[in-house]
């Protein structure tokens, strides 16, 4: 049966790969500890079937995987040139239009300008003539018209 | 076996990628590469190519994808040669960008599998993917794949970073400070991560036993 002075799970496993801290009271532990012993065994047998993954490396597969990465850097490199000259072009467009639509954009502002003016011209053609609102005389009368049309 | 003769087979993990400062080698390697020549690249390519491949396929076990993988990782090692500054040689550099590719690589086909309910033990197994040491004997070449099979989908079920951890202190013999340190992860998490890993893969060889017997 497990005591609490067992080492656990985790630290079996720990132990196992030599990465478990104060390792020196564990390996004191495990010496006295028959049931300890048997579940490291247990994990090593276990561990230890596990199949080897030696990876079988050809020769000439240096040779083949510079080619293949020169050759897609390579083709990086082409896709950044038109990429680049394109973008170049596009830039250039830009300012050769900016500078022939640009004389012609002030003329248009001078044209417009007025137009503000014009617009104030003819509200003040609609507005009521602000001398005639100034007579009061006037208004009184008119007051007085207004009386005598609700009589 | 007279292919072995002509192949390499990486079996020692522990010196697999020794850390430190970029010695002197590698050191005019990557200065020729500073000074425009390109041949200096296809070296570092041709002398790292077995290495990250391997590391590839043992993390996530298809030899196609190991390459393009590995594919990859040089081309990011081309990108950033400009800023190498030497403080990890090349190799160890390769190592860690090679294990988050494949750790991208499995969550992907993670997601794929939930996606389209793809199973993958149900493919063949790559019969030159990985090299047996059972000679010429059928019945031992048979046993050998089908271990691998079996270790292959039972580490298909673990998390991805529980998988990579696994094969990283298992098959690459990296210390868990280390695995750490690739990962930023902290080492009290790749442990609980190791352990899990383990846990799993024993309960999941046992049911398979038990299927053979």
């Amino acid at each position: 049966m497990i005591s609490k002075n067992c080492l656990s799970e985790q630290d079996l496993t720990l132990y196992y790969y030599g990465e478990l801290s104060a390792s020196v009271a564990h390996a004191d532990h495990l010496a006295d500890c028959l049931i300890c012993r048997k579940r490291l065994s247990a994990l090593r047998h276990d561990l230890a079937k596990l199949p080897n993954l030696n990876y079988e490396s050809d020769a000439a597969a240096g040779t083949r995987m510079a080619a293949s990465v020169s050759e897609k850097l390579n083709k990086r490199h082409r896709n950044w040139i038109p990429a680049l000259s394109a973008s170049a072009i596009a830039v250039f467009a830009l300012v050769i239009s900016i500078s022939v639509w640009s004389p012609q954009r002030q003329p248009v502002q001078s044209v417009q300008s007025p137009a503000p003016l014009h617009d104030a011209l003819s509200l003040n053609e609609d507005m009521p003539d602000i001398e005639f609102l100034e007579d009061l005389e006037l208004l009184k009368e008119l007051e007085l018209l207004s009386q005598i049309e609700g009589v | 076996m007279p292919a072995t003769t002509a192949a390499t087979i990486d079996t020692l993990p522990a010196s697999r990628y020794p850390r430190g400062m970029v010695n002197v080698e590698e050191q005019a390697i990557l200065e020729r590469i500073r000074n425009g020549d390109e041949s200096g690249f296809e070296l570092l390519v041709k002398e790292h190519t077995g290495k990250v491949i391997g590391l590839a396929w043992r993390l996530v076990g298809n030899r196609e994808d190991a390459e393009d993988l590995a594919q990859e990782a040089f081309l990011r090692l081309h990108r950033s040669l400009p800023q190498f500054r030497g403080e990890s040689q090349i190799g160890t550099w390769l190592y860690r960008t090679t294990t988050h590719l494949a750790i991208d690589y499995l969550r992907r086909e993670r997601i794929k599998r939930k996606i389209f309910f793809f199973r993958q033990d149900n493919e063949a197994p790559d019969p030159v993917a990985f090299a047996c040491d059972s000679g010429s004997n059928p019945i031992r070449e048979f046993q050998s794949q089908e271990a691998m099979r079996t270790l292959r989908k039972s580490l298909s079920r673990l998390s991805s970073r529980q998988q990579v951890i696994f094969t990283l202190r298992h098959y690459e013999g990296l210390a868990l400070k280390e695995i750490a340190e690739h990962l930023g992860l902290k080492t009290g998490t790749v442990k609980a991560h190791l352990h899990r890993a383990v846990t799993q893969l024993r309960l999941e060889l046992a049911a398979y036993r038990e299927e053979l017997i």
